[in-house]
């Protein structure tokens, strides 16, 4: 009996001592505020470290309210990898609200050349002089690569002993990210894209399409969460018929009323893009998304050739 | 109350200063000052804390480029890293065939738009540093752009040099030039004096965070930078 309870004693002690010190030497715990940078920390890090989405999935970042369990989760969490652009900023308040202002915060785009919305001409934003940059620096190849390539730089400051293998990995999961480019070129070089007139529903397919070398001759919705009005609707209408666009790309959470209505006015062609916000956070989901977008791209491309 | 209390209330004599203008327009005054000044400080405060405050004549805003520019452009800063991996690994700056043959865009062209397919790249390596061109025989572009990497850790860097405290976990600087022509020659080391424009984010810490460093060997023949 004595026996047993200096074990039992031991082991207590022993729990104590490890979960004191388990935030210092235990594996570093990885906050992130989107589906893509759950997908490329987690491509960097492999095993050696734990990453956490701060929101639950199926929660849309520009509308969402935090919950105390996100404040909790917070507090767990080492460092924050956000965008850092205007698409996560419910994150601000989060990190002051758990006292966690003095957070290590990583934004991956640091360095990439951003595309400026102003520069655009979108048909609700005339006469608007604010200059803001697109905050969708996430759904592209080039540069997700760029930004996979700072995130493992960067997290290989925090861990050194697993830096080398950051690095490693970030140019592995690089190479597969290009090689689904270059498939996807070779098909739409082959389509003459340039004399297509393309749309979108909002503006967060930008990288993307200049990757691609394709032009967006229009943007329906240019911010989330922002129905167009019945004017501007008619406005959307008669530039789509003006610039004689073909192909519209919409998204999953677009209103389909505002889709079909574009359609029987203008008879323009309507395929659906991801915005990868959705679903369940795994590994895997940045490259399924994007290969969906790049074979829905094609696609469009293809049927408007004729 | 009683009535004779009530009485002396009634009775009891106010006296009421008379208005005195200056004391008021003194008042007046101080108040203006002090809200010119607060405004003054405000304009003061906000100007320190703009962007492109450190721009110099040959610093052009990425926004000049446009299309296939931008994608190049892009493509040129994103491909930094594996340059850098390739240099570690071999002991020299990596050639662009060598870029080509390990699949690095924009010098592999097959990660290219079929409007950048015909863009040929050169290389010149300067020892601390390495220029790689890239020109359209082809006619499609209508300026020249040159990527620019840097070794930080060397003892010279070219004129003009990065321009900010250098940190010691980077290794490399990265510069992105343009010259408004096509198919322009490499002009050599001195980019600015050649006409050319050093094309830079409008975050870009060169244009954002005073120079305080400067380089390690001063720059043969002198000038800012």
């Amino acid at each position: 009996m004595k026996r047993f309870a200096l074990l039992l004693a031991t082991s207590l002690f022993l729990i104590a001592l490890s979960g004191a010190n388990s935030h210092a030497a235990g594996p570093l715990k990885i906050g992130v505020t989107l589906h893509a940078y759950y997908s490329w920390v987690s491509e960097i890090v492999g095993e050696t470290a734990i990453v956490e989405p701060i929101i639950p999935p199926g929660s849309d970042p520009h509308t969402y309210q935090p919950k105390p369990t996100d404040l909790a989760k917070l507090k767990e969490i080492d460092v924050l990898v956000r965008n850092g652009l205007g698409h996560d900023d419910y994150i601000n308040p989060m990190l002051k609200a758990a006292g966690r202002e003095d957070m290590t915060v990583l934004d991956p785009h640091k360095g990439l050349p951003l595309i400026a919305v102003h520069e655009q001409t979108y048909a609700f934003e005339s006469g608007e002089k604010k200059v803001a940059y697109n905050s969708h620096t996430y759904i592209s190849i080039t540069g997700a690569i760029q930004q996979i390539n700072t995130l493992a730089d960067e997290l290989g400051k925090l861990a050194p002993a697993n830096a080398a293998l950051y690095k490693t990995n970030a140019r592995a999961y690089a190479k597969r990210l290009r090689r689904m480019q270059a498939d996807a070129l070779a098909k739409i070089n082959r389509l003459d894209p340039a004399r297509l007139r393309i749309a979108t529903v909002h503006d967060g397919y930008a990288y993307l399409m200049q990757e691609l070398g394709l032009k967006i001759d229009a943007v329906i919705q240019p911010r989330h969460g922002i129905e167009p009005s019945p004017r501007q609707l008619q406005d959307t209408i008669k530039r789509i018929k003006q610039a004689d666009v073909q192909v519209l790309f919409s998204e999953m959470d677009y209103q389909k009323k505002y889709v079909d209505i574009i359609f029987q006015e203008t008879g323009c062609r309507i395929y659906t893009l991801t915005h990868i916000s959705n679903g369940p956070y795994v590994k895997e989901k940045f490259e399924q998304d994007m290969q969906r977008n790049l074979d829905t791209i094609v696609k469009a491309l293809t049927d408007a050739r004729g | 109350m009683g009535q004779a209390e009530q009485r002396e209330i009634v009775g009891k004599q106010v006296i009421v200063p008379p208005l005195e203008a200056r004391r008021e327009t003194i008042g007046l005054l101080l108040a203006l000052a002090v809200l010119v000044a607060l405004m003054t400080l405000r304009f003061v405060l906000l100007s320190g804390e703009s962007e492109q405050q450190f721009m110099k004549p040959y610093h052009r805003l990425d926004n000049i480029l446009q299309g296939g520019q931008r994608t190049l452009y892009q493509a040129m800063i994103a491909a930094v890293p594996e340059i850098v991996d390739l240099r570690n690994r071999e002991g020299q700056w990596p050639e662009v065939e060598l870029l080509e043959m390990e699949e690095v865009p924009p010098f592999a062209p097959q990660f290219l738009p079929a409007t950048l397919q015909g863009v040929v790249w050169s290389s010149l390596d300067g020892g601390s540093w390495i220029d790689y061109v890239a020109q359209d025989p082809s006619g499609g572009e209508t300026i020249t752009l040159l990527l620019r990497v840097i070794d930080l850790h060397a003892e010279y860097h070219p004129h003009p040099h990065p321009g900010i405290d250098y940190d010691p976990n980077e290794q490399v600087a990265i510069q992105v030039w343009m010259f408004p022509e096509a198919n322009r020659a490499y002009p050599g080391e001195r980019l600015p004096e050649a006409g050319w424009f050093w094309v830079v984010r409008p975050d870009d810490p060169v244009l954002t965070k005073p120079q305080t460093v400067q380089t390690p060997t001063p720059v043969p023949g002198g000038g800012e930078g």
